[in-house]
């Protein structure tokens, strides 16, 4: 895998979320794909999160800070794009409560609400703010959160939220911030819960949580059964996905591109098992089962029919609407290599890719 | 609204107000002067109340001083009170100290806000150099009115005269941490910065103007409501103080509506 695009990722980014602008303006954007439109099952951009936390303890800390740092550039060129005075929050820590909360929820609402209610990455809206010329203190909830709903673990998970928000936050008041997820509905919580301000102790134990656990079987066929309901609806923003994706990868696309392979070629190759007794197909029947899950999740449409060693595909939510860029494949190579040695019963590796006008051309070969 | 153009536009606006003072007749020059310095004064400080109900700490502080000090200012100007003053010499310097302390607290606490910390070398050097340029403005100065004042009030009399340089002195970190913000990303507040502009030039103005005019300092008071150019300079800083305080009140209203016109395409 090449790494000549590894400088593109923050233009990347931008691009998303200029995107989130334009539909905020209510322009008109076309959708990044024709049969499938802009939504997939939230539970890919949920895997794509989780798998990584549980192999890299890295993981959170550098899905945080991309994102932090992606959300506080993206938020104040927005505001400023807005018409929004850049002196509006000048001296926040030094507003009364009820100005701070009531100001920001202003902002809040109409514009990062609304964004991630569009993107269908949950219900945002500001709990409380508190000021103070040595700490200010706010607190933001989501409520049906994207990246953990119908999920069961032992720690807040929401790490990319976590830092977007943060980012925002220190974008609009002009300030670094801290923040850390106090409360979040994997662990049990009503609402996904962000602390802004002063992280301290509650930041270092949150960026590292130890071992997470979560039943990812359990998941998967939650997910395959319809059993996960949100009133927003099972679906996310393929540009919400995008952005996961992005900031995964951004602070090494090349380690982190490498780690995302080894750790999808695991997840196929025990996601190739589970799907054969979930549909109930024998292993020659597998290839179905495959293109069916992908089919089902919204997230792309597999031509298997050439055999193994091309496999076609169209509609990949990873890269469609951005500029190629295969280094946001890496884990769906390596799913692909897993899924596909157990349905040939074989060692399948994966060699290289090739766009074909709107076909990802993905090549794989046997080994001996 | 943008609240930033309607700022700049109402200043040069309120240059109207201010100028037209040097062409009226003598007679109504000074009676527009006895109506309009107190009116201003009076709408700052009541603005600056508004404004301190926004914030907290020091900030608030700062505007409820800001108030006091411009409620206070009214005094000088009410004519029915002048017999008063005279009678009791004593009463005017209590007035001005009280007075001037107001001011020295507000800015005191304006300072405690500012990240003075942000400063560039040149904004310090600047800030020393306005510090030497003021001894030297009083030091030619002050000696006349040392002989003049009574023997009881020379030294609290002379003395508010240094304040004017203390106040302009912790002040000045406002004004040039936003000149150097505008450069950068202008995060400063603009209307904060229009208002503490509005208090240097109403501390600086009768020295422009015994500078400009050749008058002596000891001479200047007897230029006040004759329509001169310190009333002119007088009424233009307290007009600036006060419509940086109404434009400040507004902001977060007016931003919100410049966001929402964003939205729309507007």
């Amino acid at each position: 895998m090449s790494t000549k695009n590894e400088t593109g990722m923050e233009e990347l980014i931008d691009n998303v979320w200029a995107v989130f602008l334009d539909k905020l303006k209510k322009k008109e954007v076309p959708p990044a794909r024709s049969a499938f439109g802009d939504e997939l099952n939230l539970f890919v951009p949920q895997l794509r999160l989780l798998l990584p936390i549980y192999a890299n303890p890295r993981f959170p800390i550098s899905v945080y800070t991309s994102s932090y740092i992606a959300a506080r550039r993206n938020a104040y060129a927005m505001m400023r794009k807005l018409d929004m005075p850049p002196d509006f929050f000048w001296k926040f820590e030094f507003w009364t409560n009820e100005r701070a909360f009531g100001v920001l929820s202003k902002v809040i609402n109409r514009i990062f609400r609304e964004i991630m209610r569009t993107n269908k990455e949950g219900l945002l809206s500001v709990e409380n703010a508190s000021t103070d010329p040595k700490a200010i203190k706010i607190i933001l909830m989501l409520d049906e959160c994207v990246e953990c709903f119908g999920i069961e673990a032992n720690h807040p998970i929401c790490y990319y939220h976590t830092g977007t928000l943060t980012g925002i936050i220190s974008a609009l008041l002009g300030k670094e911030f801290d923040g850390y997820e106090a409360k979040c509905c994997a662990t049990g919580g009503q609402k996904c819960e962000f602390v802004i301000g002063d992280g301290g102790e509650e930041l270092k134990k949150y960026l590292d949580p130890g071992k997470i656990e979560f039943p990812l079987q359990k998941i998967v066929e939650n997910t395959l059964r319809g059993e996960v309901r949100r009133s927003l609806g099972n679906e996310a923003n393929l540009r919400y996905y995008q952005l996961v994706i992005l900031n995964s990868i951004i602070t090494n696309p090349k380690m982190f591109r490498d780690s995302s392979y080894d750790v999808g070629v695991e997840y196929g190759k025990k996601l190739a098992q589970f799907l054969g007794r979930f549909y109930n197909k024998t292993e020659d029947e597998l290839k179905d089962a495959i293109s069916q899950y992908y089919q089902s999740l919204k997230h792309l449409q597999l031509d298997l029919k050439e055999g193994t060693e091309v496999v076609r595909a169209v509609e990949v939510a990873e890269i469609s609407g951005l500029a190629h860029n295969e280094d946001l494949l890496g884990f769906l190579f390596g799913e692909l290599e897993g899924l596909l040695s157990v349905a040939t019963k074989e060692k399948v590796t994966y060699t290289g890719n090739a766009f074909e006008g709107n076909d990802l051309v993905i090549k794989f070969k046997k080994q001996e | 609204m943008n609240p930033r153009l309607f700022l700049k536009v109402m200043i040069l606006l309120m240059l109207l107000p201010s100028l037209i003072i040097l062409f009226l007749p003598d007679k109504i020059a000074s009676e527009y002067t006895r109506i309009m310095f107190p009116l201003v004064l009076l709408i700052g400080a009541l603005l600056s109340i508004g404004v301190a109900s926004i914030y907290k700490n020091w900030l608030r502080k700062a505007f409820i001083f800001l108030s006091l000090f411009l409620f206070l200012m009214i005094f000088p100007h009410i004519e029915f009170l002048w017999g008063i003053y005279r009678a009791f010499p004593q009463l005017v310097v209590f007035m001005q100290w009280i007075t001037y302390a107001m001011l020295v607290l507000y800015s005191f606490y304006v300072l405690k806000v500012t990240e003075v910390r942000q400063i560039s070398r040149k904004g310090w050097a600047i800030i020393v150099a306005t510090l030497f340029v003021g001894i030297i403005i009083l030091a030619y100065h002050i000696p006349p009115l040392f002989q003049y004042y009574p023997e009881a009030y020379k030294i609290p009399l002379t003395l508010i005269y240094f304040l004017d340089v203390v106040v302009v002195i912790m002040l000045m970190p406002v004004v040039l941490l936003y000149a150097q913000q505008m450069r950068l990303e202008g995060r400063e507040s603009i209307t904060f910065t229009t208002i503490v502009g509005g208090i240097i030039l109403s501390t600086i103005a009768v020295y422009i103007y015994v500078i400009v005019s050749g008058t002596p300092l000891l001479v200047a008071p007897s230029a006040f409501h004759t329509g001169s150019i310190l009333d002119a300079l007088y009424l233009f800083s307290y007009l600036i103080i006060a419509v940086g305080l109404y434009v400040h009140k507004k902001y977060d209203e007016w931003g919100l509506d410049m966001i929402e016109q964003a939205l729309l395409g507007g």
